[in-house]
């Protein structure tokens, strides 16, 4: 056996020979001519490595760029860059390489810069072994890191990370952060990036901080301010421009031997979003607390008061001043009483009498007028009904608004001569609006917020709790409308436009019939 | 006590709760009933003090030797009344923030005697609740503001 291979050796051309070396050492070659942009392979490279692909593809430069893995781009480019620099003549780097579609190989490659002939040939000469055979460290390393990256990839937190020595560009980004800034569903060009950590390479990070807030930004990457751990808010913006609010924590640390910034982004917005909503809620509780103890107490001084004066009349005989003491005692008693009485029915409004059905408002507005008659024939109050919608809501509480927006209307007059009252509907920028207005006193605007809560009045010569106009913002609460009041426009029984218009702006999904 | 021209003091109330209006009227003891201006709110108080609309006339509306103000009123509140009053250019211009303010409420949360205070308010006194206490804080504030503080306006 021995015998007849060694008469074979002789017979070997170069190439041959060379083509056993390659199979033997199981090492595969690449020869990367510069100057013609060329490479030659070693003809066992597809069987050390399994590729599929068509093999005429090997010789072409950009394929091998296409099947580095992205991650590994940074220390393959270095490599060769330093190699074509000639700062170093060999370099040892490990990577991946894509076998298919998902599985990679590590490869451990030794680079050399081949000068045979200076000036007119240059070339790198690159050695390819897989590493598993290897078991080097070089893997182990990897793989730790690889891990790593999993695991960022996988943190609710948004990470990227810069270098030191160009600190606005992004070299490395985890999935939340791409999901963060909308840009995980942008079409790539380069089909190659498939994996959202890797839309954001190369570009520079400050296009998402809000413009307000870059320089501020920009600062905290000054050496003064790095070491700084501490959580920054801040206001970024999206690829669709919407305006988040984050908390940013900045810290340095080293990147594949450099020195890196990393940046781990939370996205609060929903949070602050909850937190002012509460804090409003909290504001709105303790502006009625208040109103309500103030209003409830001032009575109830009254009554504790003037009882102390019957006493004392009582003793001195003083019939006049008691009656009249007693007369004061019995308003406040009876103010006293509407006031819990309306504080009540307001307690009510969204928790009892819940159910939505279809309500035509034009029927309530004529029952309401029938129980408000005598009160309207009084006041001497023309009032116009127009056309009204048929909608989905609880019908009690649409026959109270209805009742307090009128009521309303009819008592604040003033000394209009022709009192007038319109009741009616207008669809104004896809608003659904019904509307109750009057040619009477009006409202200053400094008031036009404040109408509405609770006990609040603005005259005191005018009789009520101060009830009424919380409970009609409450019931519009309750079935996500708005409500608010604005000055009467004119018209040909109000031509100077004085008064005041309380709309009611429905949802459109509650509209079942619009007239 | 100092040498006060009791006559010729004049006291601005506002407060817009008749029954508390005249809990402090019936206690409040001056020579002439002519001497104890009311008004019933904010808005009011500022046109009186500032000779506006129907309080142009200075025979009508003398200016105060002392404000009581309320703070819960209807249009103005009496802590509008008083930043107007104590920190405003137009009121020092006709020396008004000189007058005393008073503040005689039933409100006891922080946040309106902390304005108050902010506001330059001269004391801050809590409603009673009966009507002995009427008596005798009406008394206090008679004895105190007309008896032994001097203000700019008075001549001893």
């Amino acid at each position: 056996m021995l015998s007849n291979h060694r008469d074979d050796i002789p017979n070997l051309s170069d190439a041959e020979a060379l083509s056993f070396l390659y199979q033997i050492a199981g090492v595969g070659l690449i020869v990367w001519n510069l100057k013609q942009e060329s490479l030659s392979i070693s003809p066992n490279i597809w069987d050390l490595f399994g590729f599929r692909a068509d093999p005429e593809e090997y010789h072409d430069v950009n394929f091998w760029q296409g099947i580095i893995h992205v991650d590994d781009w940074t220390n393959v480019n270095q490599a060769i860059s330093d190699i074509k620099l000639r700062k170093t003549l060999s370099k040892e780097i490990v990577f991946r390489i894509k076998k298919s579609e998902d599985d990679f190989l590590w490869i451990l490659a030794r680079v050399h810069n081949v000068e045979y002939n200076q000036n007119t040939t240059f070339k790198i000469v690159a050695s390819l072994i897989e590493v598993d055979r290897l078991n080097s460290d070089h893997v182990e390393a990897k793989l730790h890191w690889d891990r790593y990256r999993n695991l960022i990839n996988s943190s609710p937190i948004g990470v990227f990370v810069t270098l030191r020595e160009n600190p606005k560009t992004i070299i490395y980004t985890n999935d939340t952060l791409a999901e963060i800034l909308g840009v995980d569903d942008i079409e790539n060009e380069d089909s190659k990036i498939l994996e959202k950590r890797y839309i954001l390479r190369d570009h520079d990070f400050t296009q998402f901080i809000l413009e307000t807030d870059k320089k501020r930004m920009l600062a905290l990457l000054n050496d003064k301010y790095l070491n700084d751990t501490s959580v920054k808010e801040l206001k970024m913006i999206t690829q669709d421009s919407k305006i988040l609010d984050v908390e940013v924590k900045i810290i340095v640390s080293d990147w594949e031997e450099k020195e890196a910034i990393y940046f781990f982004i939370q996205d609060v917005t929903q949070r602050k979003l909850e937190r002012d909503q509460l804090a409003m809620a909290n504001e709105d509780l303790e502006r009625f607390t208040y109103s309500v103890s103030h209003d409830l107490k001032t009575p109830l001084t009254t009554i504790r008061s003037f009882l102390g004066e019957l006493q004392k009349e009582s003793r001195e005989r003083n019939s006049e001043l008691f009656i009249e003491d007693l007369n004061r005692i019995t308003r406040a008693a009876g103010r006293l009483e509407k006031l819990v009485a309306g504080l009540l029915e307001l307690s009510r409004i969204g928790r009892f009498h819940t159910e939505k059905e279809t309500v035509s408002l034009e029927n309530v507005v004529s029952k309401q007028l029938e129980s408000l008659s005598e009160m309207v024939k009084n006041s001497n109050a023309a009032i116009i009904v127009g056309k009204l919608p048929t909608i989905k809501a609880v019908r009690v509480r649409m026959h109270q608004l209805m009742q307090n927006l009128i009521q309303n209307a009819v008592k604040f007059m003033g000394d209009e001569k022709k009192p007038t009252v319109e009741i009616g509907s207008i669809k104004k920028n896809d608003m659904y609006i019904v509307f109750v207005r009057d040619n009477g006193i009006g409202i200053e605007d400094n008031h036009k917020e404040r109408i509405f809560e609770v006990f609040s009045r603005l005259n005191p010569k005018i009789d009520g709790t101060g009830v009424g106009l919380a409970e009609a913002k409450r019931i519009v609460e309750t079935h996500d409308a708005n409500l608010w009041v604005e000055e009467s426009p004119p018209r040909s029984w109000n031509p100077k436009g004085k008064g005041s218009t309380f709309c009611i702006s429905f949802p459109e999904s509650s509209i079942i019939n619009w007239r | 006590m100092n040498n006060i021209n009791i006559e010729e003091f004049i006291v601005l109330l506002v407060e817009d709760e008749a029954d508390h209006q005249e809990m402090i009227r019936r206690n409040l003891s001056l020579p002439n009933d002519q001497q104890l201006k009311i008004v019933d709110d904010g808005e009011d108080a500022l046109s009186y003090l500032f000779r506006e609309g129907d309080y142009a006339n200075p025979e009508i509306s003398p200016t105060p030797s002392l404000i009581l103000l309320d703070i819960n009123l209807i249009r103005v509140n009496g802590t509008e009344v008083l930043k107007i009053l104590k920190c405003s250019d137009e009121a020092k211009a006709l020396d008004l923030h000189k007058i005393p303010v008073v503040i005689v409420t039933t409100s006891s949360t922080d946040k309106d005697k902390i304005e108050a205070y902010d506001n330059y308010v001269n004391s801050y006194l809590l409603k009673p609740g009966e009507a002995e206490d009427w008596k005798k804080l009406v008394k206090e504030i008679q004895q105190y503001w007309m008896g032994f503080n001097l203000s700019t306006s008075h001549n001893v």
